[in-house]
């Protein structure tokens, strides 16, 4: 039996980390929960999660911050991310550069709002 | 007080909504009048928060509204007074664990502070509360839940960068073209039961205190909502698991912290605190069997079995005409809402036992569920 892998689900919406957090978990999936920016970094570093799902609007640390400080990290920069992102026609590329100069090296990205179906697919191909 | 004994809650944290004013609606019964929700809708007014209690030919709907809207609000329905002021503390994640909203009526009965409305979402309880007794509800939670060393209650605040930005890429935008409101599913949960009560204000300590000494931890509730009621008190609604009021006679042991335990474990007479905890139990079902001679608010039969509609979607809580289009759709279905509570992006209505699948149904014209 493969073992569980761990995914960091990242919103400042409770309900929607429930809503993903269930969904994860009927794919087999071990989840952890951050509610904002500076616990999700917390959260990283002492459960090193396989894939991090990430909102980039949140209190704190926004979800661009938190994937630069992972991705800048030798010892996190193998963790994927995933970002919620509500700029997804301005996205071209994984690695990808907003009009105002943010730039991202996020693995990959979901538009809000979310499918969940959709976000399934993401996950499971970044962890398998 | 029981609860010390035990072990604390842990909740992840805090959320505080300001500046909020709250409106009531409570015709009399057979008195025809347009609901606030659909007036609010009319006018592009959000509501960030609701309840809509229906019991028999008696309804009541309460609902927090920006301050900002506060005038409109007032001129639209014709109100001479200035709509009383008030805010919103949340908790977060409840995990369907009762002891969670039983605990915080227990703490706002013991600390005397009214509250408005006592509502939960998928993962959030919120109370709304007098605007001058927040940071005293914040202390009370701070001391009784078990929250992470780095928590801060958080207050939504808009940050004028991000604002810029998605004035080029608005977030909402889907808002704003799409045919249908746009979910991340709907939930349909049948054949679970509601519980209703009413109680004084000056029982809720006790109301809450039976709530959370008859929560079982293989039982999940799925929707609280309390209110005051037209008549003074509280009316309270509780969507839970089947077989959630049947007593754990193990729960009080397993909650108990283990020297304790071991302790008790070998005394065959009950001592006074002890029996105090476990007559609270028995006062769930039966209001004869307090030997305190409090109010028992609770009756362990449930009140009627019902099917619960839970849905969920992007930015909800900012939104207007969510809760209209949702009543809309079931009233044109004739499907009868029994309990309604909205808080951040959620909406649950319990309905009557059967009629969940008719209300998705119905609720498919007015909302996109992928």
């Amino acid at each position: 039996m493969s073992e569980q892998k761990l995914i960091l689900v990242v919103d400042d919406d409770p309900d929607l980390v429930e809503a993903v957090s269930m969904k994860l978990e009927t794919k087999n999936f071990r989840v952890a929960k951050a509610y904002d920016g500076v616990e999700a970094m917390d959260r990283i570093k002492e459960e090193k999660p396989a894939l991090v799902i990430l909102d980039v609007m949140m209190p704190r640390k926004n979800g661009w911050d938190v994937c630069e400080e992972i991705k800048n990290d030798a010892g996190l920069k193998d963790i994927a991310v995933v970002l919620l992102t509500a700029v997804a026609d301005s996205v071209k590329t994984t690695s990808y550069t907003h009009h105002d100069g943010k730039t991202t090296l996020a693995d990959d990205y979901i538009p809000k709002p979310i499918d969940l179906d959709e976000l399934m697919e993401i996950v499971t191909d970044h962890c398998s | 007080m029981v609860h010390l004994t035990m072990k604390q809650i842990s909740i992840n944290g805090i959320r505080l909504g300001r500046k909020m004013v709250r409106v009531d609606q409570a015709p009399a019964p057979g008195q025809a009048a347009v609901p606030v929700y659909e007036t609010f809708s009319r006018h592009r007014i959000n509501m960030v928060c609701a309840g809509l209690h229906h019991c028999g030919a008696t309804s009541f709907f309460s609902c927090c509204l920006e301050a900002k809207h506060k005038d409109h609000a007032a001129q639209i329905l014709g109100c001479s007074a200035d709509l009383p002021g008030v805010c919103m503390v949340s908790i977060y994640p409840h995990h369907g664990n009762i002891q969670v909203p039983g605990l915080l009526m227990q703490l706002l009965g013991r600390a005397g502070i009214r509250f408005f409305h006592l509502v939960s979402s998928h993962a959030v309880v919120c109370v709304v509360v007098e605007t001058n007794d927040q940071d005293a509800v914040i202390s009370l939670l701070e001391s009784a839940f078990d929250l992470p060393p780095s928590h801060t209650p958080y207050c939504q605040e808009i940050d004028e960068d991000i604002s810029r930005f998605l004035q080029k890429y608005p977030e909402t935008r889907a808002f704003y073209v799409e045919e249908k409101i746009k979910t991340y599913g709907i939930q349909v949960r049948a054949g679970l039961e509601l519980y209703q009560t009413t109680f004084t204000q000056a029982a809720a300590a006790d109301a809450g205190e039976q709530m959370f000494h008859t929560a079982r931890s293989d039982k999940k509730f799925h929707l609280v909502s309390a209110m005051p009621g037209p008549e003074q008190g509280y009316d309270l609604f509780v969507v839970t698991d089947p077989g959630a009021g049947t007593p754990d006679m193990d729960a009080g042991r397993r909650d108990m912290d283990p020297g304790r335990k071991d302790m008790e474990s070998g005394r065959t007479d009950m001592d006074p605190g002890r029996m105090g905890m476990d007559a609270g139990r028995m006062a769930f079902g039966r209001a004869d069997m307090d030997p305190g001679g409090r109010e028992s608010v609770f009756d362990r039969t449930p009140f009627r079995t019902v099917d619960l509609i839970s849905f969920h979607g992007p930015h909800f809580g900012d939104r207007y005409k969510i809760f209209w289009t949702a009543m809309d759709c079931l009233t044109e279905d004739h499907v009868p809402v029994l309990v309604a509570g909205c808080t951040g992006a959620s909406i649950s209505l319990a309905v009557p036992d059967g009629q969940g699948r008719a209300a998705r149904n119905a609720l498919a014209r007015g909302f996109e569920a992928p």
